[in-house]
């Protein structure tokens, strides 16, 4: 038996949503049939808004308003100098939560990973190359450390040699309040190749 | 009823699961391909960290219960492979490797023969000393041996003639003369490459930059590979070019 078709397209429609199986699509359309009216309108509303009214920023490809630049690069007193090279936008964020980057942003939008088929012409590094003509003297390549963001990072730093650009990567070592004994060996390896110096 | 591992593994890919958790897929030694779920593993704190992550060699301990994955109890590295992991190349390798053994349809059979010759390709695609380029298509020539399905050289596969030897075709397992041929035209030195591979030469053949023919038998051996397993691959047969035109300086 299936559900009533209403129903049963807001069931087929959640369960498309990444880590939402058939069970969880079938809790949530329940739970939303519980809502009030007015409440699944805003919903439905805010849904068609993000649509709508946002797109990808003409200069940094991070989430903008439709047609212009996100708040970072329409912004002055941002470093415009240094460019940090980051997978997704949540990844903008993160950084932007640490206060220890003043400069811009790239958003690739993935990395590679050719087993799902993801080959640079699939990225957003086009748009970064040509972002390389105006006054930018370091790329930061900050991505996720493992596979894919390690051959990401290999792959961008030989396509980026310019004469006059740097071209680093954040640190990779333990996390802050971690313990020694618990961390994997790769990371340890990690932290203790990238080890700063305290005394000479 | 709860059932455990403890044993050595080649993680193949890993997917993301939940907020934090990713699914991987791994080749066993003992016990094949299995599927595990490690919770938390995305977290900055997760003590499996970079344990987990494909092209790892690493040994497990893994049980399972209820549903069809294995969860994670303790991951330990047996190798680190620093040198495929400093390469971007090497690493595309790899990812060819590990795409064909995860097209192996045996979950939970094993086949320790696969895994030996798995851990000495990404040993070899991890050795500075090899050049990566014909790691993946020896590989696949290795394994369609392995499979009992040893691709014929010597001789036209069709009438059994000793040459000359113009073609290889993958559906018929070989390759052709003049008066069988179809598929692929293999010259000369392709056809001397691939039986140096398949003929105890190998460790020569990877040490060679650029060997003469090297083209031709990665797609030969590619095209075997698929053929034999009945399924396209994802991994490109050549990494994309690097470089960047002087217009865009």
């Amino acid at each position: 038996m299936s559900y009533p078709p209403p129903l049963q397209a807001v069931v087929d429609e959640l369960g498309r949503f990444p880590g939402v199986g058939p069970k969880s699509a079938q809790r949530i359309a329940f739970w939303l049939m519980r809502q009030p009216h007015e409440d699944v309108s805003r919903l439905a509303l805010s849904l068609e808004d993000m649509k709508s009214k946002l797109s990808f920023c003409e200069r940094c490809c991070n989430i903008a308003e439709t047609g212009g630049l996100c708040p970072i690069c329409a912004d002055d007193r941002r470093d415009q100098t240094t460019i940090c090279v980051v997978e997704n936008p949540p990844d903008v964020l993160a950084v932007e939560r640490s206060g220890a980057f003043h400069g811009t942003y790239h958003v690739l939008h993935g990395v590679l990973n050719p087993l799902e088929g993801i080959t640079p012409d699939r990225l957003r590094i086009q748009e970064l190359i040509l972002r390389l003509r105006g006054p930018v003297k370091e790329v930061i390549l900050c991505f996720n450390s493992n596979v894919e963001g390690d051959a990401t990072a290999m792959y961008l730093s030989r396509l980026l040699q310019v004469p006059g650009l740097v071209v680093s990567q954040p640190a990779s070592g333990l996390p802050v309040g971690g313990d020694l004994e618990f961390a994997d060996d790769l990371t340890l390896g990690r932290a203790i190749d990238g080890r700063r110096i305290l005394a000479d | 009823m709860i059932k455990e591992i403890d044993d050595d593994a080649v993680v193949l890919r890993t997917y993301k699961s939940g907020e934090s958790d990713r699914i991987a897929v791994l080749w066993t030694r003992k016990h094949g391909k299995v599927r595990v779920l490690a919770k938390g593993i995305r977290k900055s704190t997760s003590r499996l960290g970079g344990n987990l992550e494909p092209l790892a060699y690493v040994h497990v301990d893994l049980v399972k219960s209820r549903g069809e994955l294995y969860i994670t109890r303790h991951v330990q590295h047996r190798e680190r492979y620093p040198v495929m992991r400093s390469s971007y190349e090497r690493i595309n390798a790899g990812y060819a490797v590990v795409e064909v053994i995860d097209a192996i349809p045996s979950d939970d059979v094993a086949d320790e023969g696969i895994f030996e010759l798995l851990i000495r390709v990404l040993g070899s695609i991890d050795d500075e000393h090899f050049v990566p380029d014909l790691i993946p298509a020896s590989f696949f020539f290795k394994l369609l041996s392995h499979d009992g399905s040893e691709p014929v050289v010597d001789n036209c596969v069709n009438c059994g003639s000793a040459g000359p030897l113009v073609a290889f075709n993958a559906q018929v397992g070989g390759t052709l003369c003049a008066n069988c041929r179809s598929g692929h035209a293999i010259s000369h030195d392709a056809l001397v490459l691939i039986r140096r591979i398949l003929g105890g030469d190998l460790a020569s053949v990877l040490r060679e930059q650029s060997a003469p023919g090297a083209g031709e038998v990665m797609t030969i051996a590619h095209d075997a590979i698929e053929q034999h397993f009945g399924k396209r691959l994802k991994v490109t047969r050549a990494s994309a070019p690097i470089t960047l035109s002087s217009s865009d300086q």
